[in-house]
């Protein structure tokens, strides 16, 4: 296989990076350019990967559903070339250590994990959705495909999610931050709103 | 289920009915334009005779493309992708082989507008809430990207084409004498089938492009600052037309490379969340953002207020009838009239259902600050009053003032600010900075004795407004951001490239950003 140049963007929150990797860097995506405290596992371990970085900790338990693991040191090096890497959603997805090597390196998502603000998002929702519509309101279905709203309703939701948090909320800020309208995610939104708490 | 558009073929002709599900007017996206491609196909391979293109919703013909799409398309192929899905069902109405016909009632807005230019012919319903306005480059910060720039110089000639480019609003009628449209009626239902017997006698003709009489150029120096390149760009397009050897397809290629040129930019992205700052205002003042109102209302004008039913007269809107006090649904007067919605106009009135100040009366869409007396917020009970006036043209605003209008507090503070300075320098400075100032507001600022120049003008108005709209968010007096930022632009003509008032204030080195970044939630 050929190896392609790729590109790795980082949407950074509170808690973990959205990492995508692409061929073209758009607005509101951060370029990983260095590790910071805030990009999460696996902004860290791309950037390790990708940047030849060293993964702070390595050696220190990782927390995992209460119980206690030592996290696996990553077989990749600190000179690893990166040929054609496909990552998907890696928000919760598992250590690319144990997702074989060979490339094309696929990281799934291991267990589906709702966001902290999903519950205040679902609620501020389903006024404002058609009821056969509700039970898509999941973490995955996207506001504008799934879900049906338009820009008007998009003002409504605001003031929805305004009363739910009980702060003021600027939703162009999330709908800047997106490369693509798909990317307009129910969790998107509840991780915006996490990091702007 | 259909996501916006049907079709039908009736007595050969092919009725192409716009009705956005779930929405209160109609969106024109990626989804509804393949719907509309294909009607058309199916149509035409049907044999239809001519094409009507309607809609179903009350208020509105297109009111725009999904501000969505447009403002969350941050990657060339996302966008184009969307661009193209649109672009080709324009061209396919365009290419039509028999004569097509936009039938007109309510907004017709920017992509809306532009889908009528590809039809044939124009046909608009006579009322107030059909109007034509083009928000791409004043509202949003860049180039219309399905055709405008071609056709409308086509259609009326490079200055009239150029001044709906920049943002001028028609009403129907304007339009009509303009040579945008081509025929007016009250009631387009009745009208339609005499017009299409008209197209029958001559043969189905298509319609042929005459010279359009030539108008002055609008002058490009009188503009915002912020705004010049964009109309100097609009204006390169336009007179692409009037080259010789000139194809429409060279076209409009050009204009979908200038459109993507310019949405990609920060003014841009600031001007498109002002459509959502000026909605959440809305939203807060009467709980909705949707765009209804009552099918039949009657209104009331005190003979005390002889300015406001002349406005009103001449902005007629269907359902909405002019009379007297009793059996009126909403009444403008000095006193409360039992059993009517009352709004005292002029001055705080606790015996008024709610309060109303007008400040800018000659403008095209007025501000008009709404007091309800019982402080309700948001103000259900006023929702009615709200939509009416927005559909006759106005720029409702709902505070809960006390002792003064907000209104009245924003415009003394942004006078008393630039007191000291030259009149000629603050009209440039503000102009340069992107304010489009009334010309009441515009007379008030500044001293014409006054010699020496001053300083960072802007950033003076700047905080003086923020300033004052914080002191009122901070007494209750306003109850949301949105509603400090609406006021400064509609007053003031804050520039929406600035992303609003408090925004801008919040981002600034000025003493006032700690605060306005408080107000606004910001850390």
């Amino acid at each position: 296989m050929t190896p392609r140049p790729v590109r790795v963007f980082a949407l950074r929150g509170p808690r973990g990076t959205l990492v995508r990797v692409g061929q073209s860097e758009g607005k509101g995506i951060e370029r990983i350019a260095c590790r910071s405290p805030g990009l999460g596992r696996f902004g860290d371990i791309l950037a390790m990967m990708l940047f030849g970085m060293s993964e702070p900790g390595d050696d220190e338990p990782v927390r995992r559903g209460g119980g206690e693991e030592q996290r696996p040191r990553c077989p990749l090096g600190r000179a690893h070339v990166c040929k054609g890497i496909s990552v998907e959603n890696s928000l919760q997805g598992p250590h690319p250590a144990r997702v074989s090597n060979d490339t094309p390196m696929t990281a799934r998502r291991s267990r589906k994990r709702e966001p902290e603000l999903f519950p205040a998002v679902r609620a501020a929702l389903e006024p404002l959705v058609a009821k056969s519509l509700r039970k898509r309101i999941t973490p995955q279905a996207s506001i504008l495909a799934d879900l049906g709203l338009d820009s008007l309703k998009v003002v409504e939701l605001t003031v929805l999610l305004e009363k739910e948090l009980g702060r003021p909320v600027f939703l162009p800020e999330w709908i800047a931050s997106v490369n693509d309208p798909a990317e307009l995610t129910v969790e998107s939104l509840a991780l915006f709103l996490t990091e702007q708490k | 289920m259909t996501a916006g558009c049907t079709g039908a073929l009736r007595g050969g002709i092919l009725y192409l009915t716009l009705d956005t599900r779930g929405s209160s007017v109609n969106v024109f996206t990626p989804a509804v334009a393949l719907e509309l491609e294909r009607e058309l196909e199916a149509g035409l391979e049907a044999g239809a005779r001519a094409v009507v293109v309607q809609s179903k919703k009350p208020g509105s013909f297109i009111n725009g493309v999904g501000l969505l799409l447009a403002a969350s398309s941050h990657s060339e192929e996302a966008a184009m992708e969307r661009a193209h899905a649109l672009q080709r069902c324009y061209l396919s109405l365009a290419a039509a082989p028999v004569p097509t016909i936009a039938a007109i009632e309510g907004n017709c807005y920017g992509c809306g507008l532009e889908l009528a230019l590809t039809c044939d012919y124009r046909i608009a319903r006579d009322s107030y809430d059909t109007h034509f306005y083009m928000p791409e480059l004043r509202d949003y910060a860049f180039i219309p990207l399905f055709g405008a720039t071609q056709r409308l110089p086509r259609l009326l000639g490079l200055g009239a084409g150029l001044r709906l480019l920049l943002g001028e609003r028609l009403d129907a009628r304007r339009a009509l004498r303009l040579g945008l449209i081509d025929r007016l009626a009250p009631d387009l239902r009745k009208a339609l089938p005499g017009f299409l017997s008209g197209l029958r006698a001559r043969g189905w003709p298509k319609r042929e492009l005459r010279r359009p009489p030539q108008r002055p150029l609008p002058r490009l120096a009188d503009l915002p600052g912020p705004e010049r390149q964009l109309a100097r760009e609009c204006l390169r397009l336009s007179r692409l037309t009037l080259r010789r050897g000139y194809r429409l397809e060279d076209g409009l290629r050009d204009e979908l490379a200038g459109f993507w040129r310019t949405v990609g930019t920060r003014d841009s992205e600031r001007a498109m969340s002002f459509f959502f700052i000026r909605q959440a205002a809305k939203a807060h003042a009467i709980g909705s953002a949707l765009y209804r109102r009552p099918e039949r209302l009657k209104v009331h004008v005190d003979r005390s207020l002889p300015a406001l039913a002349r406005l009103f007269r001449l902005r007629p809107l269907p359902g909405v009838q002019l009379g007297p006090a009793a059996g009126a649904d909403i009444a403008f007067a000095a006193k409360k009239i039992r059993g009517v919605l009352t709004c005292a106009v002029g001055s705080l009135q606790p015996d008024a259902d709610c309060s109303a100040l007008l400040p800018l009366a000659g403008e095209d869409v007025p501000p008009l600050e709404l007091v309800p007396t019982n402080r309700e917020m948001p103000w259900r009970a006023g929702a009615p009053l709200f939509q009416f006036l927005e559909q006759a043209g106005f720029a409702p605003v709902v505070s809960r003032a006390r002792g003064r209008f907000v209104s009245k507090r924003l415009l003394d503070a942004l006078t008393a600010a630039l007191r000291e300075a030259p009149s000629a320098q603050v009209r440039s400075e503000l102009l340069e900075f992107g304010f489009r100032l009334p010309k009441a507001v515009a007379r008030r600022l500044g001293s014409r004795k006054a010699r020496r120049r001053q300083k960072n003008l802007a950033g003076r108005a700047v905080e003086a407004l923020a300033r004052e709209a914080i002191r009122a968010l901070d007494d209750g007096t306003l109850v949301h951001p949105s509603q400090a930022d609406l006021l400064a632009h509609l007053l003031c003509g804050f520039p929406v490239v600035r992303g609003g008032l408090l925004r801008c204030a919040a981002g600034s080195k000025s003493p006032i950003a700690r605060s306005a970044r408080r107000v606004l939630g910001q850390r």
